[in-house]
């Protein structure tokens, strides 16, 4: 047995100097704004909440998708190029899923993973809606290129005005300019046209623009969630989706990799208590154990809540500012569901490595109408949109034991911030009836499961549940990134959380601001290079 | 205290506490709102009222501006946080003026706040605040009531105001200590105060006993009410801002509007080296110079009216450098009195203002002396002092 010295190893008491920065909370956007601060040559400290920072999910039920996602749209493809994600393992197992769409009456249509050619599916081709189909995607998606950059992520110096998506569209000529303002407002059915068109393409559209945000089909806004959603360029493609191969997990490694190369002192289960402000602005930080990191720039990537009114405190807050807190409850929420189900002779074992699919359910109309309005009420609806993926479908049948591995998203579902054993079996029992649309029998066959909700996202980071509810409206979501990012007043204070993005989905493009924001503010203020 | 400006879309303004004591008095019958709350204009005439202001002392109802009452353990905080005043170093029965500022440091409104007692503060502003009152309230152990409609306020300014005020049973020996009294059995709040160089008492007590303390006061000899008109050529001649007719609330300024402490003349109620307020750290951070200055000016003429455009004077058909905000005519110099809002390289330079129609010819506008720009003065002097020092 070896007599090690015992280092004493806890900071309580202590005041650490020569940091550049600290970065608060190891999300996809911590961990991408730390790496940008090292590579920048700033002397960074990650500070995270959890033991393990972008560990390796080894369940093998979640397959690597247990962080809440399990596809990537919207990851910024700048932080991709910028840290040299595909260097440090990023890989994606196909890059251009193509979508399967199955409907309530158990008709389904494939549609070619870039959204550009979804209308040559023989189905969609064939149908009389084709042409305007085709005009309706063609629009979205130059709205969506268009808007690109300002819906990636807020911007961090102060914009703040309520009118600002009008001056991020000033570079837009007048009449797209008057077009996106016309469509920011529309909801999908009155891009579509009302109860004119029933039919597959309407309920694909529909469950395309609501899935995974809080607006219903027939609500203001909810059509601007198609165009961000469509503004994703996460593997070179717009609008295309990606599995990654590993699931999330693997993007949070390969951006562990990225910050860890850069130099980053990665500090595991640290908790932070304060942020001390001296004459207004960061001085560094408290940790919870009684030490002090000094440090002129603070990057904070948990939920605002904990950001600003915990760790800072209301006293030295902008009066305004605090306008941000108070106005948005969240009512929906997303639960990502896992199963494991005995192969049988299943459609799928014979499948080659390119089946790895994204199916998705879409409900009519008029259900996915009334589960929005279930859902809302507090009950869990009847229908519900599930986006499912079978991660082991790429792999060949011998490097699995046989069984198969679901992985799927289904929404709208109402938030509930504690929920109980009841709920969550509700909740479980939903999706999975919803799900035999897409897989027959799968119910029959299923092992094991796992559910995740909002709640359980949010332990595992350290941050508040509200902040992984369906966000509010896109137009709500950039005034709330924007007024986070930009005008909390405290000089040396970035922030990132989940509250700063728009959109759902794995994105970092708030982190990679943030941290562009704060290399610029320590080159103004000394301690950069 | 200054008023708000008048609202003229009012149809039917709430009666103050004192509407029935002063529509007695008011012979001239000319009202009107503020805040929602009626307000007399004039109760005999300007002449009347305004000598009446220098000789012995006037009465006026404060009804229409708005007071909140602040208790709690963090109620001299969530003060600080809403308005420059400092609220924390205020003793008991001590009060301070300051400013509401917006976040981007530009003024919001004009402020007083009064500590009754420990945990008990007063704060008097001329427009509602409920929005930002409830976010300063966040994260604090305050509760806070708006109280306008409760009480019972009123102004008596003049020479003999503090005279009249003890023959009433209000005790003011101490120069700035508010007390609290008795009259004839009414509880009254009551400090002393200044109307520019007017020295004053103001007076809250609840709204049941608005008559007693009013006619109290009206024994006094030469004690008259006076109305809206007089004290908007008081508040000129004292160098007081309004808000909403001299600056626009950074809440509903427009673009090029919003003004800071320094652009209205008024640094010295937010001085930068103090504790924290709202919207220091933008001053202290990144609000550009001034660019705006609001003057108090003579104008060589007995009419003119706010929005008659300023120029500076001798150089022919130039721009104009900036507008008149406000305007009265003072009996006294038997002249207009106005503030103006000029470009600040126009500041101290002479000014003409040109009235319609055009080529009548250009009036000169004199720059007029008040309380309040001494005092900003006296402040930018000390400011310097300290700076040069520092060095």
């Amino acid at each position: 047995m070896t007599t090690d010295a015992k280092i004493d190893t806890s900071s309580a008491g202590t005041i650490e100097g020569g940091i550049d920065a600290v970065v608060i909370g190891a999300s996809a956007d911590g961990l991408a704004a730390a790496a940008y601060l090292g590579k920048a040559g700033l002397r960074t400290v990650l500070l995270g909440a959890s033991p393990e920072i972008g560990a390796a999910d080894d369940d093998p039920i979640t397959q690597g998708t247990a962080h809440g996602e399990h596809l990537a749209f919207q990851l910024d493809p700048d932080v991709i190029s910028d840290l040299g994600l595909y260097k440090l393992g990023l890989a994606y197992a196909a890059r251009r899923l193509e979508t399967t769409y199955f409907f309530e009456n158990h008709a389904a249509i494939t549609v070619n993973g870039d959204p550009a050619r979804a209308f040559q599916a023989p189905e969609i081709a064939a149908s009389d809606d084709a042409e305007a189909f085709q005009s309706l995607v063609e629009n979205t998606l130059e709205m969506a290129a268009q808007l690109r950059v300002p819906l990636a992520a807020p911007d961090y110096d102060g914009m703040k005005s309520e009118n600002a998506f009008d001056t991020a569209l000033a570079h837009a000529g007048d009449k797209a300019q008057r077009q996106v303002m016309r469509c920011a407002v529309a909801s999908i059915d009155d891009i579509i046209g009302g109860g004119t068109n029933e039919g597959p393409l309407r309920d694909l559209l529909s469950a395309e623009a609501a899935f995974r945000t809080s607006a219903a089909p027939h609500a203001p806004y909810s059509f601007f969630n198609l165009v961000k959603r469509w503004s994703g360029e996460a593997s070179g493609l717009q609008g295309a989706i990606a599995y990654p191969e590993g699931g999330a997990a693997a993007i949070m490694n390969a951006l562990r990799r990225a910050a860890q190369g850069a130099k980053v002192d990665i500090r595991a289960s640290m908790q932070v208590r304060s942020i001390i402000i001296e004459w207004d602005g960061v001085a560094g930080v408290e940790l919870s154990e009684g030490g002090q990191i000094r440090t002129p720039i603070v990057i904070h990537a948990l939920d605002a809540r904990r950001a600003f009114l915990e760790t800072i405190g209301t006293q030295f807050l902008n009066i305004e500012f605090q306008g941000l807190f108070g106005n948005w409850r969240p009512i929906y929420c997303s639960a990502l569901f896992h199963a494991k189900a005995k192969a049988a002779d299943d459609e799928y074992d014979d499948l080659p490595a390119t089946a790895l699919r994204r199916l998705m359910f879409a409900p009519k109309h008029g259900s996915l109408r009334k589960a929005f309005n279930a859902a809302r009420a507090g009950r869990v609806p009847e229908k519900l949109i599930v986006e499912a993926i079978l991660p082991n479908a790429a792999k060949t049948k011998d490097a699995g034991d046989g069984a198969h591995y679901l992985s799927a998203i289904a929404h709208p579902l109402p938030f509930n911030a504690a929920p109980d054993e009841v709920y969550r079996k509700q909740v479980e029992a939903a999706i999975i009836k919803n799900l035999d649309y897409i897989a027959p029998q799968l119910s029959d066959r299923i092992e094991e499961t796992r559910l995740t909700l909002p709640p359980d996202i949010a332990v595992e980071t350290g941050a508040d549940a509200i902040a992984h509810a369906a966000p509010p409206t896109i137009l709500q979501q950039w005034r709330r990134a924007n007024g986070f990012a930009g005008a909390s007043g405290v000089r040396g204070m970035f922030f990132c959380g989940p509250e700063a993005q728009m959109g759902a989905g794995l994105s970092a493009a708030a982190g990679r601001r943030a941290a562009k924001a704060a290399i610029a503010y320590a080159r103004i203020h000394g301690g950069a290079p | 205290m200054i008023f708000s400006a008048e609202d003229f879309v009012t149809e039917s303004p709430k009666a103050t506490a004192l509407y029935a004591a002063s529509a007695s008095y008011c012979e001239a019958n000319i009202w009107t709102s503020v805040n929602g709350w009626s307000a007399a204009r004039l109760y005999t005439s300007i002449e009347q009222e305004y000598a009446a202001a220098h000789s012995a002392a006037i009465i006026t109802d404060l009804g229409a501006i708005t007071r909140y009452a602040i208790r709690g353990d963090d109620a001299a905080m969530m003060a600080t946080r809403v308005a420059t005043a400092p609220a924390k170093k205020l003793e008991p029965g001590e009060s301070a003026r300051g400013l509401i500022l917006s976040d981007e440091g530009a003024v919001i409104d004009l402020a007083e706040v009064s500590r009754l007692s420990g945990d008990l503060l007063l704060l008097t502003t001329p427009r509602p605040h409920a929005r930002r009152m409830r976010l300063a309230a966040r994260g604090l152990d305050v509760s806070f009531d708006d109280i306008t409609a409760q009480v019972s306020a009123l102004g008596v300014f003049g020479p003999k105001a503090r005279e009249a005020a003890a023959k009433a049973g209000i005790d003011l020996s101490g120069e700035s200590v508010a007390a609290s009294g008795h009259v004839r059995g009414v509880e009254t709040a009551a400090r002393t105060t200044e109307f520019g160089a007017l020295p004053g008492v103001e007076m809250v007590f609840p709204r049941e006993e608005a008559l007693t303390v009013w006619e109290r006061l009206m024994r006094f000899d030469g004690m008259t009410p006076a109305g809206l008109d007089t004290l908007e050529v008081l508040r000129i001649e004292s160098g007081a801002p309004r808000p909403g007719a001299d600056f626009v609330s950074a809440e509903n300024a427009r673009p090029g509007q919003a003004r800071t402490p320094a652009e209205l003349g008024l640094p010295h109620l937010a001085p930068l080296d103090r504790g924290w307020f709202n919207g220091r750290r933008a001053l202290r951070q990144t609000a550009p110079a001034p660019s705006r200055t609001l003057v108090t000016l003579m104008l060589d003429t007995e009419e003119a009216t706010a929005g008659v455009a300023v120029f500076a004077a001798g150089k022919g058909a130039g721009k104009a450098v900036g507008r008149i905000t406000s305007c009265a005519f003072s009996p006294d110099a038997k002249r207009m009195i106005a503030f103006a809002d000029i470009a600040i390289n126009a500041s101290g330079k002479p000014l003409e203002i040109a009235m319609a129609p055009p080529g009548e010819g250009r009036i000169a506008a004199k720059s007029l002396e008040t309380a309040e720009g001494a005092l900003a003065a006296d402040f930018r002097a000390l400011q310097k002092e300290a700076t040069e020092s520092a060095r």
